[in-house]
């Protein structure tokens, strides 16, 4: 028996298995990035101007990704479970163009809840998608004057997907 | 479009299936096939033979997990074609490297008969469930889908030598299992 015939048996593994294997990642959070002392400032004037805002402490995306500055890279091309961790102290507006919502509990049970959702407080929940590569989706988050947006989207220079954060102030 | 439609297309004889599964899965099996064969032409081929043989399959196969039925059938068509085109000696891509490592999976001194394919891969099956969820994650990540050591100490967030290590007592603990089943 050589090594290529092992390899070939390799071929047949178990399907839960290959689907592990292809959508592990280590916990990433992607935590935003300042890159000068005046965008800290300006970050924290901001803060302070607009009360209590809610903060994205996420994405967390469990299914192959890297972080980096406000993006989330994923290379998986099944489902994609986003972990998204919100803090915040007002309630808001939970809605997702396409895939469902769940909320995970402290005791890392899984809720799946319709949405528009309304939060309250500090939440972890999970975007649980099944994207196709030519579409764009959106998960929103509006609260107070402040509506932020995660948007999805497949980066085919990269052969990834890629996951941005915009935050819009309602006028 | 989620897998059970797309499925569903098949079933239905329905074209449209193999622009789905391309639109959704044409990237995930390139890079399979493309770790393996190491040639962009030669893994493209692969794939559009995969999405061929997928439509001959279906009917009658109704795949319980669409993207690891189909990363299998691509793998096969990739080593088969990677036996063509390496009959003589091997081409020097991530593939390569991951069969020298499977090498050390082999022992010196072997039985006789040689163990059937279905025999090795329930041996693999058994002994993978039994290994701790992150040394198999690595292992099947480098054995099956022939990714880098680099690409996945980046995906996973460990050091590249802690990759190393993790397969090199993976491969040593495989070997004495195939050696203890009766496989070599």
């Amino acid at each position: 028996m050589d090594a290529m015939k092992l390899a070939s048996a390799m071929s047949e593994i178990d399907d839960d298995l290959l689907h592990e294997a292809d959508t592990a990642a280590k916990k990433t959070v992607i935590t935003p990035l300042y890159r000068s002392l005046g965008t800290l400032v300006a970050a924290a004037c901001l803060v302070l101007l607009l009360g209590s805002m809610f903060a994205f402490r996420g994405p967390v995306v469990k299914s192959g990704l890297s972080s980096d500055i406000g993006v989330a890279r994923a290379s998986t091309f099944d489902q994609l479970n986003i972990e998204i961790e919100i803090a915040e102290f007002l309630r808001k507006n939970l809605e997702v163009s396409e895939g469902t919502i769940s909320l995970i509990s402290k005791d890392g049970s899984i809720i799946e809840q319709e949405t528009p959702y309304r939060l309250k407080g500090k939440n972890q929940i999970m975007w649980n998608i099944a994207p196709a590569q030519s579409e764009t989706y959106y998960l929103t988050l509006t609260g107070g004057l402040i509506t932020k947006t995660l948007v999805l989207k497949y980066d085919e220079s990269k052969n990834e997907w890629t996951i941005k954060k915009k935050t819009k102030k309602i006028q | 479009m989620q897998d059970n439609q797309i499925v569903d297309l098949y079933w239905q004889r329905n074209e449209q299936a193999i622009s789905e599964t391309q639109v959704k899965y044409g990237a995930y099996l390139k890079k399979i096939s493309y770790n393996i064969l190491f040639n962009e032409e030669d893994s493209m081929e692969c794939v559009n033979d995969t999405y061929l043989k997928a439509w001959n399959s279906m009917p009658p196969h109704r795949p319980a997990m669409l993207s690891t039925f189909l990363g299998k059938l691509n793998r096969n068509l990739a080593i088969n074609k990677y036996n063509s085109n390496h009959a003589e000696k091997r081409g020097g891509g991530e593939f390569d490297l991951s069969l020298e490592e499977l090498d050390e999976c082999i022992p010196a001194k072997q039985r006789d008969d040689e163990p059937s394919m279905e025999e090795l891969t329930r041996a693999i099956n058994s002994f993978l469930h039994e290994e701790k969820k992150e040394a198999r994650i690595v292992f099947v990540k480098r054995y099956f889908y022939a990714e880098s050591v680099a690409d996945i100490a980046k995906i996973l967030k460990i050091s590249e030598s802690k990759v190393k290590s993790m397969l090199f007592r993976t491969r040593n603990r495989l070997k004495d299992y195939l050696v203890k089943e009766g496989l070599m």
